[in-house]
Parts: structure tokens; C-alpha cells; sequence
């Protein structure tokens, strides 16, 4: 479960807030998307929900769990995968990066090969398993970095743009366990640009825009509240402007 | 090649270069600064070292009957004769720097001047002993018959072998600063990569999103730079050994001739382990400071420039004069302790006093570097 509450987050220097007071609630069991132009305040809130950030104000609870008052606990409820590279060690193989942030949290080896075995099966990552990330493809290295965020088997999962850059068949993957997670009953949060992809995996559609949240719900409800396909109600809720 | 391509890459490259104000100035403004800031102070403590030395050079001397060359000393400026017993052990220990022992044969002198040829100053102070005593006996020479009516016979006699004693200086003025170099320059790859390498590669993020206390990534890097550091200086070390066995002559002598006692070497050992704990502590918050590998090893750049001034310019002091201003310095109190050990010479109140200053600049840049690690500004900078 998800709770955030008022966030607020203002860099320094930057005229308006990153992410201005927003509140949600995402229930066990939930794929919810986070879509936004760049520059919406998906990832500063991503990166808050991860402890990685402090908000200026208000808190976000991850199974009970605040971020301003227990935020090792947080992180071992949470998975996260962050946007942009995928922060793999390169002179490290795939089960070896896996391995590494499986003992950062204190699991055991065995139930660490357990599971990168189950991740390699999911993902199909059997055949680089064993090699060096240096010369992964963004796919390789992506699907590593998810199996990588999941060792320790959260009950909340946190992606950021998880498909971006990903061939079709890459993506079709990662949308696939992202509905398998969510059907494992874990707490989904991911932000994406792509409205294809978050109509096919997200229960509910949370629209940013300027820091805020402008609207939330399902697919379904938004079209029948605005009488629009959700590609014209995005444009029209955000202006069609494109800040990144 | 077409000249005008060279020139709009080169001036491209300048234009980049110069606009990186962080690079221009440690690169250009901060060796000019720095270089004669540190000779400064360095050149402060050989030449009130040096005054030292002419202002009063204690002189152990012994002698028979009316004795010439007593008087003669007693009246050169600064001179200060030292008479009693244990000449030979405070010449030793460095209380005077060397020891005369005038015997008066009839209407001769047979002068014995005992120096200690691990020390530059008492080399200086026998050379300056010798040439006084030569025109000395010039004055007194007479009939154009220098050989057989020499007035005064010096003859000279050594602490040590010489060939012990040219090794023992020469160990002396070398080890600290090629330990200095050892011990920052093995860690130099592995700290710019353990802090910006991680900022770069976009594995700090990943990292921090761990259920696992800032401290305990912090040690365990700190622990990795000192296991390099130690494995690297340790090569190094051996190489230097090695080439004084294989070509000992480079080094301005036929034979190593180096006995360094088994305490001065436990010693010497854990001097290094603290200047890789420096060096390593210092390089890592620097690297973490920084936003890149490349911008790291820009800012480690002055460590390095005085890392190796200190490790030159300390080279010609003598620890036995050295002041006790200079044990709070840091780098120059490891240098200077460094030299009494390659001398055995073992003084504990000055090894506990360098070893506490050492650890307090170990715990400072830990702690910045824990201040670093939890700096959004600095982690996520651009």
C-alpha cells in the first residue's frame, strides 16, 4: 500500500515547486501509472517515495511505513527501479549485480539463486546471466535491473519509465510481469510516456502536470467524465505542451 | 592532415578547458599559490634549522694539554664545545654533531673529527670543520713544505660504515616521499571511481535505495581503498626494493646497507597504514564530492601536488632539529616521523602525538565524507 500525503518538493534555484502538494493512495493489489511530460514531476516524486529525496513537506507512508520517520523500513518493503541508465555495475555479471543488492538486504544465498532462477525464467534471461553487464543491450540491461530491484520480494513496486527505450518485444515483457506483479498482490507504481502501455497494465491513471496532480482514475471513468479518448484528455488537462 | 580541422579542434578543446573554472583553477592558479606557499614554510623551518646549526653548533671535543685547536674553536662564532663523557653516544643521538679529538704531538696536531654520515647536518658541520682547520693550519704552514710540516693532520671517522651510512641517508631522504607517492597514488583509480564512478554510472541511486545505513557504504568503502592502497604501495615498496638489489648503483651505492630495527619497521608499517588511511579518506570524500571520475581526479590533483611537496621538501630537514610546530602539520608530521624511523630513531611522545593528529584527519574527512553521502544537493548534482 501506497499513502502519500500533501508532497511537496521546491529544488533550489527553480521557480516553481517540482512536485506541489500532491496525495494519493495506491491499495494492495494496484497498478497505477504516473503519466506526464518530462519535467511533470513524476520522477522527483519517484525518487521522494524511494527515501533517495526529502520532501519540503508533507510524508508518504509504504505499508504503514513513513519515509520521514523509517525510511530503512521503507526501502525494505519497496522495489525500485529508477529511470534513465540502469545503474548496473558493468564489470559485474547480471546474477552478480543481482546478488549484490540481494545480500544488501540481508537475504541468504540460497533464496537469492532461488529467485534470480525464477527472475531468469520470467524474463528470459538465462543466456546472460552469467556474462558481464558491459556489453548488455538496453533490454539485457533493463530486465536485470528489475530483477535486481526485486530480489528481496516487496510488497510495493515502484518503476520509473520501466519501458523506456525497450524494444516491442522487450516491453511487452516487462508489461507482462508488471500485470504478474500486480496479480501477485503487490502495490504497483509506475510513470510512463506511453499511453499504449499504461492502458494495457494500470488499474488507474494518475495525470501530472507542473508538479500537481490534475486528475486521477480509471481509464474508463476519465473517458466518461471528459467524454474524450484518454490521449485527447491528457493533451487537454496538460495544454499539449511538451516541456521536456 | 589539414591544419585548419587541427585548429578548430584545438581551439574547441581550449574554449572547453578554459571553461571549466574548477579545472583552470586547480590546474593553473592553484600550483602557483600552493608551490610557494608550502616552500615557504618549508624553507621557514631549514632556515631556522640552518640558524640553529650556525648560531650554535654543538661540537663534542676532547684533548690533551695546551691545546691550539680548542682555543681556535672556541673562538669561531656560534661554535659550542662540548666537553665531558658519552661524546661518542650524544654524537649518536644527535645532541652534537660532531665530535673532535685533537692529540698535540710536539709542535703538531693530529685532529680526529667523528661525524655521523647518516645526517646531512653533521656531514655539513664536518665539511665546515675540515676546511677551518685547513686554513688553520695553511696560516701555519711554513718553508713551502706543506707535507712535511703540515701543522694540522685531519683525519676523519664515521658513526657508521660508510657505506651503512650513505644507505642510511640516502633511506632516509627517500622513504617518505616515495611512501607519500605510493600511498596516494594506489588508491588514486579506485577512489574516483567508488564515489563518481558511482555518480556517473547512475549506481549511487540504486545503491542508496538499499535497506542499508549510509555509514555501513561508506566503510565498506573505505575499507576497499585501504586493502588497495595497502596492496599497492606494497607492490611498489617491492619494486623499490628489488631494483636497490638488482641496480643498486642508481641509487649512488654499491650495496644496500640498511638496518632498520625490528620495532622501527613494526612502526614504520603502521605509519603507512595511517598515510593510506589519509590519503584514502581524503581521496574518497573529494570523490564524492565530485561528479565524475575525470572531476575527481582534478580535485585529487593538490593532494597530490602536497602530497609530493611535502614528501620533497621534508626530505633535506633533519628530524633531530626539526620543532614541535611542525608535529601538528599534517603530512609533515607523518613525513618527519617517517625519517626518524628509517633512522630508528624512537621517540614515543612524538609517535603518539603524529599517530593522534593522523587519526583525528582520518575521523574529519570520514566525516565529511558521511556529510557528502547525505547531501541531496551533492549526490544529485549536474
Amino acid at each position: 500500500m501506497i499513502r502519500i500525503e500533501n508532497l511537496t518538493k521546491h529544488y533550489r534555484g527553480a521557480e516553481v515547486p517540482a512536485v506541489d502538494n500532491i496525495s494519493l493512495h495506491i491499495r494492495k493489489g494496484e497498478a497505477a501509472a504516473l503519466l506526464g511530460e518530462n519535467g511533470a514531476g513524476k520522477t522527483t516524486a519517484i525518487r521522494i517515495l524511494s527515501t533517495l529525496l526529502k520532501p519540503d513537506s508533507g510524508d508518504c507512508l509504504i505499508n504503514s511505513f513513513s519515509i520521514l520517520k523509517d525510511p530503512e523500513n521503507v526501502r525494505k518493503n519497496t522495489g525500485i527501479l529508477l529511470g534513465g541508465e540502469t545503474g548496473l555495475y558493468a564489470r559485474l555479471t547480471a546474477g552478480e549485480n543481482i546478488e549484490y543488492f540481494g545480500r544488501l538486504h540481508g537475504i541468504d544465498i540460497k533464496t537469492i539463486k532461488e529467485r534470480t532462477a525464477m527472475f531468469s525464467r520470467i524474463l528470459d534471461m538465462d543466456k546472460f546471466l552469467d556474462r558481464r553487464c558491459a556489453t548488455f543491450s538496453k533490454g539485457m540491461k533493463q530486465k536485470t535491473a528489475i530483477a535486481r530491484s526485486l530480489i528481496h520480494d516487496p510488497p510495493v513496486i515502484i518503476l520509473d519509465e520501466p519501458t523506456s527505450g525497450l524494444d516491442l518485444s522487450v516491453s511487452r515483457k516487462v508489461r507482462e510481469f508488471i500485470l504478474f506483479l500486480k496479480n501477485s498482490g503487490k502495490s504497483v507504481l509506475f510513470s510512463s510516456h506511453n499511453m499504449g502501455e499504461v492502458l494495457k497494465t494500470a488499474d488507474r491513471i494518475i495525470i501530472m502536470h507542473s508538479g500537481k496532480i490534475i486528475d486521477s482514475g480509471k481509464p474508463s471513468e476519465l473517458e466518461k467524465k471528459y467524454s474524450m479518448e484518454m490521449e485527447d484528455i491528457f493533451h487537454f488537462l496538460t495544454g499539449g505542451r511538451n516541456e521536456g | 592532415m589539414r591544419v585548419k580541422t587541427v585548429l578548430t579542434v584545438f581551439r574547441k578543446e581550449i574554449k572547453d578547458a578554459v571553461r571549466d573554472k574548477r579545472s583552470l583553477f586547480i590546474s593553473v592558479i592553484f600550483p602557483v599559490i600552493l608551490f610557494p606557499m608550502i616552500f615557504s614554510v618549508l624553507d621557514k623551518n631549514i632556515q631556522s634549522v640552518n640558524s640553529r646549526v650556525s648560531e650554535e653548533i654543538r661540537i663534542g671535543f676532547t684533548g690533551n694539554g695546551e691545546n691550539v685547536i680548542e682555543k681556535f674553536l672556541e673562538q669561531q662564532k656560534g661554535i659550542i664545545l662540548v666537553k665531558g663523557k658519552e661524546l661518542e653516544e650524544k654524537l649518536k643521538t644527535g645532541e652534537i654533531y660532531a665530535l673532535v679529538r685533537a692529540e698535540n704531538s710536539g709542535d703538531r696536531f693530529l685532529v680526529n673529527i667523528a661525524y655521523d654520515n647518516s645526517r646531512q647536518s653533521s656531514v655539513t658541520v664536518f665539511n665546515s670543520l675540515a676546511a677551518m682547520l685547513d686554513s688553520l693550519s695553511q696560516a701555519h704552514k711554513r718553508d713551502g713544505k706543506p707535507e712535511e710540516n703540515t701543522f694540522i693532520t685531519v683525519r676523519s671517522d664515521t658513526v657508521y660504515e660508510k657505506s651503512r651510512g650513505d644507505s642510511m641517508l640516502i633511506f632516509s631522504t627517500l622513504l617518505p616521499f616515495l611512501l607519500f607517492v605510493f600511498a596516494a597514488l594506489s588508491t588514486v583509480a579506485l577512489a574516483a571511481d567508488t564515489g563518481a564512478g558511482e555518480k556517473e554510472r547512475n549506481t549511487i541511486e540504486p545503491l542508496l535505495s538499499n535497506p542499508v545505513s549510509r555509514a555501513d557504504i561508506l566503510a565498506g568503502k573505505f575499507l576497499s581503498l585501504i586493502l588497495t592502497g595497502f596492496t599497492g604501495t606494497t607492490a611498489f615498496a617491492s619494486g623499490i626494493v628489488l631494483s636497490t638489489i638488482i641496480t643498486p648503483g642508481v641509487f649512488g651505492f654499491d650495496n644496500m646497507a640498511i638496518s632498520v630495527s625490528p620495532l622501527s619497521a613494526l612502526l614504520l608499517f603502521l605509519v603507512s597504514v595511517i598515510l593510506i588511511m589519509f590519503f584514502s579518506s581524503a581521496e574518497l570524500s573529494l570523490s564524492l564530492f565530485a561528479k565524475s571520475p575525470k572531476e575527481a581526479q582534478v580535485l585529487f590533483l593538490p593532494l597530490l601536488m602536497c602530497c609530493m611537496s611535502v614528501g620533497y621538501g621534508t626530505s633535506v630537514i633533519d628530524p633531530r632539529n626539526v620543532t614541535s610546530f611542525y608535529r601538528h602539520i599534517p603530512l609533515v608530521n607523518l613525513s618527519i616521523l617517517i625519517k626518524e624511523l628509517s633512522l630508528n630513531i624512537i621517540s614515543p611522545s612524538m609517535i603518539t602525538v603524529t599517530f593522534l593528529w593522523g587519526t583525528l584527519y582520518i575521523t574529519l574527512f570520514l566525516l565529511l565524507s558521511a556529510y557528502l553521502l547525505s547531501k541531496e544537493s551533492i549526490l544529485y548534482r549536474n
